[in-house]
């Protein structure tokens, strides 16, 4: 319906209870202060409808004031554009190092799948992980490595004492390390040498005690070997009776010198295990590197693909959308602590789970057994009486549509009641499912995110 | 000059006719209208896709 000149007059007559002519002319004189005001200060604000403004082409302009928009707008009022593809495509490009103006542009929607959204993000995701390498997986290269034979902190290398038993024990244990890196870890080759070095060096000692023990020279014969016994501690211990000659004193040299090189040992050997337990420590450390990280990248792919499943990525709106029960029947058929708690993350694994299931809560028909707060709806009423939207919706219940309804608060106060039908998991769904719809609600319908 | 209180009455009839989605033609002035948008898709520049809502706008059409 269309308000003419003649309309507007009679309205203003009306309501200024003056006569036509009268009410004419104070239009004419307010279209006219409009026009020379506009010329003048270069716009015109009139309270309750807008301001008027002169255009660069010297055309006038009106731009309505918000409250008015809303009002008018008060069917989609505080509706926000939803983001069902992120800019992700981008990131892709800038971080293979291509330029960004070849990224690949989405022209149509109709072709859009979260599925492929997924796919995609995945590859993204891939590309980093990639390039990444776990740090410190080689033991050899470690400068650190304990076990490595030019170790500087190894102990067998300190110390001037013993030099021909610490190269015999060195050159050894080289070789024992050579031999054994084929054949068993660094590990095992590592508890290896330190026995052998032990033995070698408990070896080298004894016979070093033997060339330092006396010469009985009253009987010209060397103390019997059966009189020199090695302790647990490794330590030379002399059983039989020395000669009590004069000769003494070598022997009690060999075997101060016997002791303090079995000291030694027993020195080196808990030096040597403390390197070995301290390998132990690196290569555990270096073994949890990779782990902890593998673990983080997995629990970041969790959330975003979460959300990614969810499209999660909705612009914050300044008007409270409650969804409200169906209708009293269904409202115990709603667990309240499910309704109420249903976070995110559950929501995700309830939407994966749920669709491959037989009696999917997802589609146009059917009864709504629970309201799946994140799905879409398709809305096809938006209503300012609650009685009237409840009427709707049973209208839509009797013809075996999922229905939905929902109060929404604007911010000016107001409040609309939306009927919507179906749930779906995705915009591309709802969209195909709008065909199914009868007229006139096929060609008059939006797609919004039950909140 | 006009006064305030018949602005308001003239400001009201128009701004009620637009309430109720009517169209409303001032002489000398232009015509008032609104104007549906169905909701559409629309790719931002940096690649992003918006669901767009639709939405019921004022249109100012002005007398030359």
């Amino acid at each position: 319906m269309k308000l003419l000149h003649d309309d507007i007059i009679s309205l203003l007559a009306n309501a200024l209870n003056i006569k036509k002519v009268k009410a004419e002319e104070l239009l004419a004189e307010w279209v006219l202060a409009i026009r020379k005001e506009v010329e003048q200060k270069g716009n015109y604000h009139a309270d309750g409808l807008g301001t008027f403004v002169l255009a660069d082409d010297g055309k006038l302009e009106f731009k309505p004031e918000e409250k008015l928009a809303i009002e008018v707008n008060y069917k989609y009022a505080g509706m926000n554009p939803i983001e069902i593809l992120p800019a992700y495509n981008r990131k892709i490009e800038q971080e293979s190092g291509t330029d960004v103006g070849k990224e690949v542009k989405v022209t149509s929607m109709s072709s859009f799948d979260q599925e492929s959204a997924g796919k995609l993000e995945r590859e993204d995701d891939q590309v980093p992980g990639d390039e990444t390498e776990p740090v410190g997986t080689d033991p050899e290269a470690g400068p650190d490595d304990p076990f490595d034979p030019d170790d500087s902190f190894d102990p067998f290398a300190e110390g001037e004492e013993d030099e021909i038993s610490q190269d015999t024990t060195e050159k050894e244990a080289s070789e024992a390390i050579e031999g054994s890196d084929d054949i068993k870890s660094e590990e095992e080759a590592a508890e290896d040498n330190v026995e052998k070095e032990e033995k070698i060096l408990a070896e080298s000692k004894i016979d070093k005690a033997t060339q330092a023990s006396p010469v009985d020279k009253t009987t010209g014969k060397v103390l019997s070997p059966a009189s020199r016994t090695l302790d647990k501690s490794g330590k030379v211990q002399m059983s039989a009776p020395v000669s009590k000659d004069k000769e003494k004193v070598p022997e009690t040299v060999g075997m101060a010198k016997a002791e303090s090189s079995a000291a030694e040992v027993t020195k080196r050997k808990s030096a040597k295990k403390k390197s070995v337990s301290r390998g132990k420590d690196f290569q555990s450390i270096i073994w949890m590197l990779p782990i902890a990280a593998a673990l983080i990248l997995a629990v970041m792919f969790f959330f975003h693909f979460e959300s990614q499943i969810l499209g999660h990525f909705r612009v914050p709106s300044t008007v409270d959308e409650t969804v409200v029960t169906p209708s009293l029947e269904e409202d115990a058929t709603i667990p309240e602590e499910e309704a109420v708690a249903q976070d995110d993350g559950v929501m995700a694994q309830e939407l994966s789970e749920t669709t491959e299931e037989e009696d999917s809560p997802f589609g146009l028909m059917g009864p709504e057994d629970e309201v799946l707060h994140g799905s879409f709806t398709i809305v096809l009423h938006s209503i300012v009486n609650e009685n009237r939207a409840r009427i709707e919706k049973a209208g839509f219940v009797e013809k075996g549509y999922k229905t939905t309804i929902w109060q929404v608060r604007h911010p000016n106060g107001s409040t609309t009641w939306r009927v919507g039908v179906g749930q779906f998991e995705s915009v591309s769904d709802a969209e195909q499912a709008i065909p199914e719809l009868p007229e006139p609600y096929r060609s008059n319908n939006f797609i919004i995110r039950i909140r | 000059m006009i006064d305030k209180n018949t602005e308001q009455e003239v400001t009201a009839v128009i701004s009620e006719s637009l309430k109720l989605h009517r169209e409303i033609y001032v002489k000398g002035l232009g015509s008032f209208s609104v104007q549906h948008h169905k909701q559409d898709h629309r790719q931002e520049n940096d690649g992003r896709v918006l669901l767009a809502p639709p939405s019921d706008t004022i249109f100012f059409d002005p007398d030359n």
